[in-house]
C-alpha cells in the first residue's frame, strides 16, 4: 500500500478551521455525562417511591419474587454492560452485538420467565395468578421509567456514531427497558406469565423501537456546517 | 517510520487531543492525513475532492473529540468517519449527476497509478481492470477487501470501520479475493 500526501496548504486550512470552532474535551463531557445519567436514573427511583414502592408488590411468594428479580437484575446488568459499555472502541460494539442486545434481551427474559413458571412449585400462581389485572399500568410504568435515562444517554452520546446509530439506539432502548423492568418487577404484585409478557416484556420492545428512532436522529455525526470548511 | 509507528503516534496524539491538548491536532494530522488522502483519492479520483473529504474528516474528528476514549485506536475511527462522508457525498452526487461526468472520470488517471514507474505501465491496465471488477462486487465484500488489501487496515480495524466483527470482515475479504481471482486470475492479483 502506497500513501499519497495531500497538498501542503491543506494542513493550514484544517488547523485554521478547527481553531475557529471550539470543541468540548473528553474529560468535560464525561463529567456532564455522569451528572445527566445520575439525574436520569433518579427519576425512575422517584416514580417507584411515589407509586407505593415495595409495599405495592406485597403478597407474592418469596421464591417467585427472588427468582424473577434475579432474572431481571441479571438481564439488566448484562444488557447495560453490552449496550452502554464501549470497551476500547470509540465507535462502540459491533452491529451483531447491538442487534443481539436489542432482540435478545426481551426474548431471553420471556424465555427465562417461562422456564421459571414451569420449574417453580408455585406454577399455578405464575400461570393463573391475577390474569385480569391490566398490564397497561406496568407497561406505562416501564416505558416512563426507561425513557428519561434512555434520552439522557442518547443526549450524552449525540453525534458520536458514524456506523450504526439506529442499532446503537435500539440496544440502548432494550437495556434501559430492562433497567426499568427491575424496578417494575419490585413494584408489581402480579406474577402471571401472560401479565409479565404483556406488561413487562412487551415494553422492552417499545423502548427498543423508541431507542432506534431517537438514535437514528441523535447519534449520527452531523455533516460539518458549510461555514466551517 | 513504519506504518505501526505512525499508528501509535496517531493514537497517542488523538488521546492527548481528546483531553484538551490542542497542539496534538497538528501531530495527528501529520500521522493520518496521507492515509486518509490515499483512501479518498482512490475512490474520488480527484485531488481537490479528496482534499475536501480529508478536511471534512478532520473537522468531524475535532468536533467529536469528546467521544474519543483516550487510549483507543484512532485509525478505524477516522476511516469510519471518512467512509461515511464519502458515502454521503456519492449519494448526493448521484442525485445531481450531470451528463458527461462519467466520461471525464473515465479519462482521469487512477490515483494509485500516479507514482508507478513507466516500465510498469502495463500494471495501469491491470489496475483499471481490478477497479472495474471491484465495482462489480457486492458493496460489503468490496469494502472489506479495499480496507484490508488496499488501505492496509488490520481485520480488527476494518471490522470497527464497517461496524461488524473481524471474522465477518475476513470472510467478506476472502470472498472478494476469490471472486477477483476467478475473474482476473491469481497471477494478475499477485502482480498488483
Amino acid at each position: 500500500m502506497r500513501a499519497v500526501s495531500p497538498s501542503a496548504d491543506l494542513k493550514a486550512r484544517v488547523l485554521a478551521a478547527a481553531s475557529r470552532t471550539p470543541s468540548p474535551t473528553y474529560d468535560r463531557t464525561r463529567r456532564s455525562a455522569q451528572a445527566v445519567l445520575i439525574a436520569g436514573a433518579a427519576v425512575p427511583a422517584a416514580l417507584f417511591v411515589a407509586t407505593g414502592g415495595l409495599d405495592h408488590g406485597e403478597g407474592r411468594p418469596r421464591g417467585v419474587f427472588a427468582a424473577s428479580m434475579s432474572v431481571w437484575i441479571v438481564a439488566a446488568v448484562v444488557a447495560l454492560w453490552a449496550a452502554v459499555g464501549r470497551g476500547r472502541a470509540p465507535m462502540g460494539r459491533a452491529t451483531p452485538w447491538l442487534v443481539g442486545v436489542a432482540a435478545g434481551t426481551p426474548s431471553l427474559i420471556l424465555l427465562a420467565m417461562g422456564a421459571l413458571s414451569a420449574a417453580l412449585p408455585t406454577r399455578d400462581a405464575l400461570l393463573l395468578g391475577s390474569v385480569h389485572r391490566l398490564a397497561a399500568s406496568c407497561m406505562s410504568m416501564t416505558f416512563a421509567a426507561a425513557l428519561l435515562p434512555l434520552l439522557a444517554m442518547l443526549f450524552v452520546r449525540r453525534g458520536s456514531d458514524p456506523v450504526h446509530p439506529a442499532t446503537h439506539g435500539a440496544a440502548l432502548g432494550a437495556a434501559f427497558g430492562a433497567f426499568a423492568g427491575v424496578m417494575v418487577c419490585l413494584w408489581c404484585p402480579d406474577v402471571s406469565l401472560r401479565h409479565i409478557a404483556l406488561g413487562h416484556v412487551a415494553p422492552l420492545v417499545l423502548t427498543s423501537l423508541a431507542g432506534a428512532a431517537a438514535g437514528a436522529r441523535l447519534l449520527p455525526m452531523a455533516p460539518p456546517r458549510r461555514g466551517s470548511t | 517510520m513504519t506504518m505501526e509507528e505512525w499508528t501509535s503516534v496517531a493514537d497517542a496524539a488523538m488521546s492527548r487531543y481528546a483531553r484538551g491538548n490542542d497542539s496534538a491536532f497538528s501531530e495527528l494530522y501529520d500521522a493520518l492525513a496521507p492515509r486518509l488522502f490515499t483512501f479518498a483519492l482512490r475512490r474520488l479520483r480527484d485531488d481537490a475532492r479528496a482534499e475536501d473529504l480529508v478536511q471534512q474528516t478532520f473537522l468531524k474528528m475535532h468536533a467529536a473529540r469528546r467521544h474519543f476514549i483516550p487510549g483507543a485506536a484512532v485509525m478505524p475511527w477516522s476511516f469510519s468517519i471518512a467512509r461515511h462522508l464519502l458515502i454521503d457525498r456519492m449519494r448526493a452526487e448521484q442525485r445531481e449527476r450531470m451528463v458527461g461526468r462519467d466520461d471525464a472520470r473515465e479519462a482521469a488517471e487512477l490515483p494509485c497509478m500516479r507514482d508507478l514507474p513507466d516500465h510498469a505501465a502495463n500494471v495501469r491496465g491491470l489496475t483499471r481492470r481490478l477497479e472495474q471488477e471491484l465495482a462489480e462486487l457486492p458493496e460489503a465484500h468490496r469494502a472489506a477487501f479495499e480496507l484490508v488489501q488496499l488501505d492496509g487496515l488490520s481485520m480488527a480495524e476494518a471490522a470497527e470501520v464497517l461496524g461488524t466483527t473481524a471474522l465477518t470482515v475476513k470472510a467478506r475479504a476472502h470472498r472478494a479475493y476469490q471472486a477477483l481471482r476467478k475473474r482476473l486470475g491469481a497471477e494478475v492479483l499477485e502482480a498488483l
